[in-house]
């Protein structure tokens, strides 16, 4: 044997037809074998695509509805309010009497800024610090006793004595909280004027009190008579009326 | 595509997805920063940041040890999510004598400071959210709320109401021994013709310790309060 190549063509050696015959089966061959698809390699079917689209299409949908990605902060859905439970059985917190409700916040703002002073009992101590109970200042017109929580007081008090200076305590008091203390003093300890301060009063005392003349100084006994013997400004509350015990709001019995 | 290639780039991808998903997250929530109460809308002032100390975080822990989780949650879905809020009072009270509907969402400062949040795997039995509460409230009702857990973990089927139970007793948190003299206080039964005495070991005490303090009924800031406006406090 030589060479394929060194041989000239059409030999006596080769047969034509054969060698034909051996080409066109080979490519029948390998358009058979074209047909053949591997695992893994074969294009994906149209109705795949279509299901897997449409199970994208649900799950971004969800995904979606679920808030953005990623916000770590959010624990919550944004604007979430709970659903109410069917029937009455959603009640708020239990009202109370419009008396009670802002006593009981009263009583803690007591605790904390008189306490100290007044005492427990609110009779003070005889010498430095005046007694709550029965004063008429304290029983008196409502925007003078404000404008003394507010704002301190130095000098002689309603029974003529005059005691130790008392601070001011208006410095970030908010509305309820004075409406609270004020409401709690006139009718605890034995004081039972039977009246409440509501936060729309205490507002407007606030604003008054911003007002005054001489602004950063206790006040003394001739200025209360002089500019503030009166009741503050504001619709009356009835005592028994009932309220959310947290907002304060109007509330209807459950 | 090169082995270095290839080691790369599977690094990335399961990388940043851990990165963004599991990371992250724990880092901001391992350091939850309080939130102040405030008077006017809360009804209360402090912070917003329940702690367990002492006895009830040795109780997560055997609460951990055990496997509670397995069957019990402690999470109770938004009312987008799910319908727990009112199931029979998994979420708190309806009627509390005092603060009317206390029910209310899991969030994730009822989970802070403990070693793990258990939110638990499946619902095999109710939701512990409220046990602490719902216990005093329905169960014990009059007696000693600490008395009817230990009862409970020594047999689960004990409380005619909860035949049906199909939670394992813990027996062997729970120890006997002879009476000398008078029995103990805590003993929970009295065994052998009054010989032998049935008292919980540190394990059930601690345990019980958890799931009397899981009480969720503390006010919460306004920022996390979903009442609906009506029943908002």
């Amino acid at each position: 044997m030589t060479e394929p190549n060194s041989k000239p063509d059409l030999e006596d050696s080769i047969n034509v037809t054969e060698a034909h015959a051996k080409v066109v089966r080979d490519a029948a061959a390998c358009v058979r074998e074209n047909r053949i698809v591997d695992n893994g390699i074969g294009p994906i079917s149209l109705w795949a695509m279509v299901a897997c689209g449409f199970i994208l299409l649900v799950a971004g949908g969800i995904l979606g509805d679920g808030g953005s990605l990623f916000a770590y902060g959010a624990n919550f859905r944004s604007g979430y309010v709970r659903t109410p439970a069917g029937g009455a059985a959603d009640s708020g917190p239990v009202p109370k009497e419009a008396l009670v409700a802002y006593s009981a916040k009263g009583s803690k703002i007591y605790s904390a800024k008189c306490n100290g002073c007044h005492g427990s009992d609110a009779k003070g101590n005889g010498s430095t610090f005046p007694s709550l109970v029965g004063s008429a200042w304290v029983n008196g017109d409502t925007e003078r006793f404000a404008m003394i929580i507010l704002n301190g007081l130095q000098g002689p008090v309603s029974n003529g004595t005059t005691y130790g200076v008392m601070p001011p305590q208006g410095i970030g008091m908010a509305p309820e909280d004075l409406a609270g203390i004020m409401t709690y003093v006139r009718n605890n300890f034995g004081n039972t004027k039977g009246d409440v301060i509501t936060t729309d009063m205490a507002k407007a005392a606030i604003e008054i009190s911003a007002a005054r003349k001489n602004a950063g100084n206790s006040v003394t006994g001739e200025e209360l008579t002089a500019d503030y013997l009166k009741p503050l400004p504001g619709a009356v509350l009835d005592p028994k009326a009932l309220l959310d015990p947290i907002t304060l709001a109007p509330a209807t019995a459950p | 595509m090169s082995l270095r290639t290839f080691i790369f780039g599977l690094a990335a991808s399961f990388g940043v997805a851990w990165l963004f998903i599991i990371v992250v997250p724990f880092i901001k929530l391992r350091n939850l920063e309080p939130i102040r109460l405030n008077e006017a809308t809360d009804g209360t002032t402090g912070i917003f940041y329940p702690k367990r100390t002492g006895r009830i975080t040795n109780g997560a822990l055997v609460y951990a040890e055990n496997g509670c989780y397995l069957c019990h949650s402690q999470l109770i879905r938004p009312t987008y999510a799910g319908n727990d809020l009112y199931r029979s009072d998994w979420a708190g009270l309806k009627a509390d004598p005092d603060r009317g509907d206390t029910r209310r969402e899991t969030n994730i400062y009822d989970f802070s400071g403990e070693k793990f949040a258990q939110i638990g795997v499946s619902r095999m039995g109710p939701d512990l959210s409220n046990v602490g509460l719902r216990v005093s409230a329905n169960y014990s009702t009059g007696g000693d709320p600490a008395k009817w857990f230990y009862d409970h973990l020594y047999n689960p089927r004990q409380d005619p109401k909860l035949w049906k139970s199909t939670c394992p007793p813990f027996r062997f948190m729970f120890s006997e021994r002879l009476i000398t003299g008078n029995p103990s206080n805590d003993a929970i039964a009295i065994v052998d013709d009054g010989k032998k005495e049935i008292l919980p070991d540190s394990d059930a005490q601690a345990l019980v310790s958890y799931l009397l303090s899981l009480k969720k009924d503390q006010a919460v800031p306004a920022v996390l309060n979903f009442a609906p406006p009506k029943n908002k406090g």
